[in-house]
């Protein structure tokens, strides 16, 4: 095939990709502590001809802090800093922005999804007792009228662009976990998540027109080759 | 692969239905004693790891650790109930019930099992029993005779009393249940919830004993569904809806253009 065919095809491949990403950021808009994804492009070079595809490197991801909402339940906790609570799953330690906390039926604070336990700053679980009015400070201290019974673990990474998606709003990475240095707990509140439906509406009509385009080019391409082999198949005749 | 994208909006679609049914349930009771307030929590499905391993980024060998992770959409993870306090409305019945603080009263269902409720919006039998509006016994079953009238105090403690006696007569003790996990109690037709293994065994008390709230008489407990936060929802959920048919349309585009390449 030809080069320029394939370069265009690449553009297209990863113009779909684009497009898979955009539309699972628009069925995210409501999940809490659900971060956004972009994906990033690189050329991939092919010296010996001298051309350039197009290539999907990674997704990465927006890690500003997201808009709270008001729940009023005194174990949701919102956070306005970009740190991460960390759950124990059968999958090993993971992180995730989602406050929406509960507790099981042994007084362990846990995930409302998942029921997974939420740990403290020394990985441990969170034992609360049961009907008592429970108070949770912004640096994560979990408190209620007998006095300090725990504190929540918020905790942040050297290098926070290296975090994968995975179910359930959680994020799996294999950095260390120090303790986040930005903590902003609101009880009664959850983080929603940071996706910008403006934004990715743009993106949205730039995609679709990249593509159209993009499909043009190939038509005329196509239409050009075609052409080249009539007139090719008339010379050979005539001659 | 545009069909993925249009699988995955399809997803958001779905879920945010389920969001606007849970909101419509939610305004349909908001007149109902007792009733808490729902919120949807939505949760991402898995990621699809595109990792083409070793992919190369030049000829000359060099290798980036390619890490193209495509979310496959949303799910509707569960609908939690919010705990917050339902208003004390005044009705001057003595055997209108409401709970200041944690418990709920415990009610005998005919097939044996006990239910729980805070809708505490008792009357009297036919034979005097103190039941709810759809005839279940509250435990224990405590009896007024005719003629009686009831006064209940905080604690719980019935006392009915007759025009001819000077001391009001001890009928019953009425004890609430608190459970470790009251979120994870499972509701029942009728205002009424059922143990489960999330919620814990229930843990029965005198009210007003050891954390358990007080008995206010002549009172019940509202819903506590607030009208401005379920339409500031509806809004979230429509907007939410309109993003999502937006990214299956340009899905749709992008599918049909294939089509009409090389014709």
């Amino acid at each position: 095939m030809e080069i320029s065919s394939l370069v265009g095809l690449s553009h297209l491949t990863a113009l779909q990709r684009s497009l898979e990403v955009i539309t699972d950021n628009m069925t995210q808009i409501n999940s809490p502590g659900v971060l956004q994804e972009d994906v990033m492009f690189s050329a991939f070079l092919d010296p010996s001809k001298e051309v350039s595809f197009v290539q999907d490197i990674a997704t990465s991801k927006k890690l500003t802090p997201a808009a709270l909402h008001y729940t009023g339940d005194p174990l949701h906790v919102g956070n306005a800093g970009t740190g991460w609570f960390s759950v124990q799953t059968p999958d090993g330690t993971l992180y995730t922005r989602n406050g929406l906390f509960t507790l099981n039926n042994e007084g362990q604070l846990i995930s409302s999804i998942g029921n997974y336990p939420i740990l403290n700053e020394g990985g441990g679980p969170i034992t609360i007792p049961a009907n008592q009015n429970v108070q949770i400070s912004d640096d994560g201290t979990v408190s209620t009228q007998q006095g300090i019974i725990d504190k929540i673990g918020v905790f942040a990474f050297e290098n926070p662009y290296n975090i994968t998606r995975g179910e359930n709003n959680l994020y799996s990475t294999k950095e260390n976990p120090t303790p986040a240095k930005d903590t902003k707990l609101t009880q009664g509140t959850f983080s929603g998540s940071n996706i910008d439906p403006i934004t990715e509406t743009n993106k949205l009509i730039l995609v679709n027109r990249m593509y159209q385009s993009q499909l043009k080019l190939l038509e005329n391409q196509n239409r050009l080759e075609s052409q080249t082999t009539e007139k090719l198949l008339t010379v050979t005749s005539a001659a | 692969m545009t069909l993925q994208a249009l699988a995955t909006a399809g997803t958001g679609m779905a879920a945010q239905q389920i969001l606007l049914d849970q909101i419509a349930n939610d305004l349909a009771n908001a007149n109902t004693t007792g009733y808490k307030r729902k919120m949807t929590v939505f949760a991402t499905l898995a990621s699809q790891d595109l990792r083409r391993t070793g992919s190369s980024s030049s000829m000359n060998g060099t290798v980036i650790p390619s890490g193209v992770n495509v979310g496959l959409g949303v799910k509707a993870a569960g609908i939690i109930n919010i705990m917050e306090k339902g208003p004390l409305l005044p009705t001057e019945n003595p055997l209108h019930l409401a709970i200041d603080g944690v418990g709920y009263f415990q009610i005998q269902l005919p097939d044996g099992r006990v239910a729980y409720t805070r809708a505490g919006e008792f009357e009297t039998g036919p034979d005097g029993m103190i039941v709810t509006q759809d005839g279940y016994s509250l435990i224990p079953g405590i009896t007024v005779e005719t003629g009686q009238t009831v006064n209940i105090n905080q604690n719980g403690e019935v006392y009915g009393k007759t025009k001819d006696t000077m001391v009001p007569v001890k009928l019953g003790q009425i004890e609430l249940s608190k459970f470790a996990n009251a979120n994870g109690l499972e509701p029942m037709e009728g205002n009424l919830l059922l143990e489960t293994p999330a919620s814990g065994a229930p843990v029965i008390t005198a009210p007003g004993t050891d954390g358990t709230g007080s008995i206010a008489s002549g009172y019940l407990e509202g819903s506590n569904v607030n009208a401005i936060l379920s339409i500031t929802d509806l809004i979230k959920a429509q907007r939410a809806f309109e993003m999502n048919t937006k990214a299956a349309k340009t899905a749709e585009e992008m599918s049909r253009e294939i089509k009409n390449l090389g014709a």
